[in-house]
């Protein structure tokens, strides 16, 4: 609990940061506040998915490849095929719940480790892209497509956010109130104990590898209808980093059986907001991620360093 | 508890550097905004250019690269500028053709101009100004016909075909060669043949890897075979395959740009010439034009919408000069 | 000459070693035998250098040593061969002989000599390990490897090398070899200390042996005198404290009941020679005993469906099952405290009631939501019932003593409805008090119908709380006692493979 404050604590102290260097008047300040949650939002969803896994002991490093590969189909289908939105949806998602299949069957049945599998995808995705949307970019026009995964703004707020939400409640009901949530922690923490408590183990870590592939492409939705272009050759690149360090910082432990729902959006806040710091205090652009990547830093150091001159509390 | 201490502090330190550094934000020259398609050097020189103008013309500009040159990055710093009060925006698009909506809502807020690469027809810019890369491919494609005046084989290198300037730029090279329009190969003309052209994702590494592979395959006479690679890096990653292959001043290389290696191969012998962009340019006349447009003055834009910014050509005659003259560029600005 | 006199260790809870006596002199092997927990393997580790003893000397030549480090020990020529190889397998042979003594050339470079193979191929060729001295120890059998460690050892010049139950996971074929080569040794002059739990190898091999029993001395008898039943009568032999026992009547009322449980012919791995089939009543507490390896966790874990079944059948009141994994067994009504409870009982940074609900939750509820309730009120139910000593039930499982995280382990099971409970080692490093409150419960629900299948090693309590006894050796079922058969001396003899009476 007290971590989650300290985590709330810097986002809006970042937050403040950002805030202050935006020059007031001409409605500036809501439409950053617009900005930053639909990008927080977009990075949370994905996190709670790659969250999600961690949290069961896995990892999925093919998760911005993953996310291209389904931005692209969503764009060539829709401009060059002429599917109908839904239907690009159906096509998308189903390719969400095969790769998540596939990569845990891979870990499960043959027991591959999960960094080999999913860094295979992170390479086969990037192909399969570029093949797909014949190494040329692809994009798509206003629509509803565009509509109903960006620009609505039901209750004067971004559409990404809205499904932010609902994402937080089901992640919240599933990890923290369902078995399933229960069970994947258990498996996250010894899986051998959760075996021998007649846990259908394998079952239960497939269903996380799905689970991070379908937030993988529900984010190329989001991604291809607020950017209506993909260069199949960059689209997502690095997401897969972004969405782990976002569950790391909210708290997940790269061991398996930590975290939470809350904590993952605050740490996926967190890292959107460093962004913005960086370009609202005119960081020298080649410093980018080298500013960002320090300040995380720092902060991991100093909550380490302090928790272990702090008292011991019990986990909870 | 840690974070919450630290999180305290940040939220405190921010409020203070903010009670100093916020309130001069208001007597701020005027700002405009250039942003570049990625984050290569090739930019450093029109980041000069822009310091120039910068100073002639009294504005500040803020410089913006998109690390990992994608079009979600390119927008989001647009977003970000837009807020930070940019009067006026030169922008590089990353996907011209799905970008349209997007820079059509940016010009309806500020002036907006495109350079290096273009929006397409009907888009709201103001102007364009950049090279005519269709014309520099064609004088690449002389480069090559002097090069092999009996004809040949032709190997494409390039990032890769998503963007517009590489589009453009082969076929210049393509149409000079077969002394038609449209030219699409394999057979250019008579005397030309188009072998393959290779694409990397923007990797110097996968590049020479690539040619260094098709060096080793390739049966045809190598005086008879020209490399042409259309992005900066492109003609050194061929240069050190060619080298490696022992087939240097034998197979005839033909670059673009200004890279430092390219300019060394010009000077050994070992490449014919490559075309020259002027990025200094590009940074220097986006100021100018950028500083009218936010006073409001629309006079400096040329009647077409196009500013030209005109290649060069560099052979083993003019290199020494041309590095001469880019060491001074890069040299720092005076203080 | 290598002496232990009067040599004593205690850890925590345990008196391990008092005033031990063991001599073995160059030339000559020393089995050293006795039931599990009697001290062969403590004694070992302090000749070796692992551990060191809390009181008495080593003698090495009548001088007095001490090994501050297994280093030291392996100096002084003696070394320990493992029942676990702790070999490097990515590496090839004459590599793992030398490993951190490789001969150096190349000054600073540190290049390693290629006299390592010509070197190790003159031990190989002592030992007969016919394989290139380049062969990755990945590649090759469990005896090969077992050769490679004492080729390791005589590259150490050693005088006296100790073997912890080298043959246990051998074939007949590389067990004969071993011996030739054990002899062979003997031959050249160098003490051999040997454990073993098979008292017909001992018989076979050894000069001498030494019996251990609740860690002192109880025998040491010359070749000639060596019997299967004289070394039995030694191991045992010990006076009962009989603190706990099954209630006689308890016996009686289970005797004539019809099998609730009945196990034929199941087998686990291909090299068993015959199937294990037994039966098991309502309300019966059957103890497994064995000695360590003889396959008592495999059989369990068969049971449970952890395992891989290769063959045979299980039938629960009256219903064929098919175990396929753990989860079949628990639907089926079989349960597994297991071995280890730290790794495989318990997750151990979940709080008591969570630990409790995760084999019930699913059970519990179509909705498949955490019923949080029914998990509190269950796991405080147990709490009081299985008297978990802890204020809340929020406690983290990991901070528990012992008895208390046991006791954990079996809430989670009774939260169910077991049919036949399958308990692996549970009273191990677990406090006398506790123990008791264990065997209560499992007395309890023997009453309710429960079929208890109790592994233990403890033969007191073996003794103490079945209502008959199962023998297992070397992967078969070597018998079956029934309370009026059952002693330790009946016990030992069947676990150490001696005939059956069943």
């Amino acid at each position: 609990m007290k971590k989650l404050i300290g985590l709330l604590l810097f986002a809006i102290g970042l937050y403040l940061a950002v805030f202050v260097k935006v020059p007031e008047g001409n409605d500036n300040r809501t439409k950053n506040n617009v900005n930053m949650a639909r990008r927080m939002s977009q990075l949370g969803i994905v996190s709670l998915g790659a969250g999600t896994l961690i949290i069961a002991g896995g990892i999925d490093l093919s998760i911005g490849s993953f996310m291209g590969l389904c931005a692209t189909v969503l764009a060539v289908g829709m401009q060059r095929q002429g599917w109908s939105p839904p239907q690009a949806i159906a096509v998308v998602l189903g390719m969400g719940v095969v790769v998540g299949l596939i990569h845990g069957l891979l870990v499960t049945k043959l027991r591959l480790p999960a960094f080999i599998v999913t860094l295979c995808g992170l390479f086969i995705y990037r192909g399969l892209a570029r093949w797909w949307a014949g190494d040329a970019n692809a994009g798509i026009g206003p629509g509803m497509f565009k509509r109903a995964f960006s620009e609505a703004t039901p209750l004067g707020l971004p559409v990404e956010f809205v499904y932010l939400v609902i994402a937080a409640i089901v992640f919240y009901l599933l990890l923290q109130r369902s078995i399933y949530g229960r069970y994947l922690y258990a498996i996250g923490s010894n899986e051998l104990a959760a075996k021998y408590s007649g846990i259908r183990v394998d079952r239960y870590k497939i269903f996380a590898y799905v689970l991070c592939s379908l937030t993988a492409a529900f984010y190329s939705m989001m991604h291809l209808a607020e950017v209506a272009s993909v260069s199949p050759s960059n689209v997502g690149s690095m997401l897969e980093l972004y969405a782990i360090a976002g569950a790391v910082i909210g708290g997940c432990s790269l061991r398996g059986g930590e975290g939470n729902v809350l904590g993952i959006i605050l740490g996926a806040s967190i890292l959107t907001l460093l962004q913005a710091v960086v370009s609202f205090w005119d960081v020298p652009q080649s410093l980018e991620y080298a500013a960002i990547g320090g300040a995380l830093l720092v902060g991991a150091i100093m909550d380490e360093v302090l928790r272990r001159r702090g008292p011991a509390t019990a986990h909870g | 508890m840690p974070l919450l201490r630290f999180g305290s502090m940040v939220a405190l330190v921010v409020l203070v550097s903010c009670s100093s550094g916020c309130g001069k934000s208001g007597e701020a020259k005027t700002r405009v905004a250039f942003v570049s398609n990625n984050a290569h050097e090739f930019w450093t020189y029109a980041e000069r250019g822009c310091e120039k103008g910068a100073k002639e013309f009294n504005v500040e500009v803020l410089f913006r690269r998109p690390p990992q040159g994608s079009a979600v990055e390119q927008q989001r710093i647009v977003e970000d500028l837009l807020l930070k009060g940019t009067k006026a925006l030169a922008v590089s698009p990353n996907d011209a053709k799905n970008q349209v909506e997007f820079f059509n809502k940016v010009a309806d807020q500020i002036p907006l101009i495109t350079q290096d690469s273009d929006l397409p027809a009907g888009s709201k810019r103001r102007c364009y100004l950049g090279t005519d890369n269709y014309g520099a491919g064609k004088a690449a494609g002389g480069l090559i016909k002097e090069a092999m005046p009996d004809g040949g084989q032709v190997l494409v290198l390039v990032g890769s075909l998503d963007a517009q300037n590489a589009q453009e730029r082969r076929q210049g090279v393509l149409d000079e060669l077969a002394g038609t329009k449209n030219a699409t190969g394999p057979k250019l003309g008579d005397k030309y043949e188009l072998i393959d052209t290779f694409t990397d994702n923007t990797d110097q590494a996968i590049c020479k890897t690539k040619v260094d592979a098709f060096l080793v395959k390739h049966q045809g006479d190598p005086n008879k075979l020209a490399i042409v690679g259309l992005w900066a890096y492109n003609p050194p990653a061929a240069l050190e395959a060619v080298k490696n292959a022992k087939l240097e001043g034998k197979v005839k290389l033909v670059g673009f740009d200004e890279n430092q290696q390219t300019l060394d191969g010009i000077a050994d012998g070992f490449i014919h010439g490559t075309v020259v962009q002027q990025p200094f340019e590009f940074g220097y006349q986006a100021v100018r034009l950028l500083a009218a447009l936010a006073k409001g003055d629309n006079t400096v834009l040329p009647a077409d919408g196009v500013l030209p910014i005109p290649h060069m050509v560099i052979k083993r005659d003019n290199v020494a000069a041309f590095k001469e003259k880019l060491k001074q560029l890069l040299a720092p600005p005076a203080a | 000459m290598l002496e232990a006199v009067a040599v004593s260790k205690g850890f925590p809870g345990v008196q391990a070693l008092s005033d031990v006596n063991l001599t073995v002199a160059p030339g000559e092997i020393v089995a050293v035998v006795g039931e599990n927990g009697a001290g062969k393997s403590t004694l070992m580790k302090i000749l070796a250098g692992v551990q060191v003893p809390d009181a008495g000397t080593l003698r090495l030549n009548a001088r007095e040593i001490r090994f501050a480090s297994v280093d030291a020990a392996q100096q002084a020529g003696i070394v320990l061969i493992h029942q676990e190889l702790n070999l490097a397998e990515g590496l090839d042979v004459a590599a793992n002989i030398f490993l951190g003594r490789e001969p150096r050339v190349g000054g600073p470079l540190g290049l390693i000599s290629s006299r390592i193979y010509s070197d190790a191929a003159t031990i190989m060729q002592r030992l007969g390990l016919d394989v290139s001295p380049r062969a990755a120890v990945a590649d090759l059998s469990l005896g090969q490897r077992q050769l490679v460690e004492i080729a390791r050892a005589l590259s150490l010049q050693s005088r006296y090398l100790i073997f912890d139950e080298p043959t246990s996971s051998l074939t007949e074929r590389e067990t004969e070899r071993l011996f030739t080569v054990i002899r062979q040794l003997r031959a050249d002059g160098v003490g051999i200390l040997y454990i073993s739990h098979r008292l017909k190898e001992v018989c076979a091999l050894s000069d001498r042996v030494v019996v251990l029993r609740d860690g002192r001395n109880a025998g040491d008898l010359l070749r000639e005198d060596v019997t299967h039943e004289a070394l039995i009568s030694r191991m045992v032999g010990r006076e009962l404290k009989q603190f706990f026992h099954r209630d006689q009547a308890a016996t009686l009322a289970t005797a004539s009941a019809e099998p609730i449980v009945r196990v034929r012919d199941v087998r686990w791995s291909a090299s068993q020679k015959a199937g294990i089939s037994f039966d098991l009543r309502p309300g019966e507490v059957v103890g497994m005993a064995g000695l360590m390896g003889a396959g008592r966790t495999e059989l369990a874990e068969t049971l449970f469906g952890i395992r891989r079944r290769l063959a045979g059948t299980v039938e629960i009141a009256g219903r064929m099952i098919d175990v396929r994994s753990a989860s079949n067994a628990v639907e089926a009504g079989v349960l597994l405290v297991p071995e280890d409870r730290r790794r495989q009982g318990l997750v151990i940074d979940f709080a008591i009631r969570e630990n409790i609900g995760l084999p019930s939750l699913g059970h519990w509820n179509r909705l498949r939501m955490v019923d949080r309730r029914r998990e509190q009120e269950t796991s405080l139910m147990l709490r009081d019932k299985l008297r978990i000593r802890t204020p809340h039930v929020e406690q983290i499982v990991g901070l528990l003593s012992g008895g208390n995280q046991q006791k954990v382990v079996l809430g989670k099971w009774l939260a169910r409805e077991p049919k036949l409970l399958l308990l692996d080692e549970p009273t191990r490093g677990v406090d006398v008090g506790a123990k008791a409150e264990i065997y209560e419960i499992m007395n309890e629900l023997a009453k309710q119908g429960v079929a208890v299948l109790m592994i233990s090693s403890d033969l007191e309590e073996i003794l103490g709380v079945s209502d008959r006894i199962l023998v297992m050796h070397e992967q078969q079922l070597a018998g079956t006692l029934t309370r009026e058969q059952a002693t330790e001396q009946a016990i030992m003899h069947l676990a150490t493979g001696g005939m059956g009476n069943s």
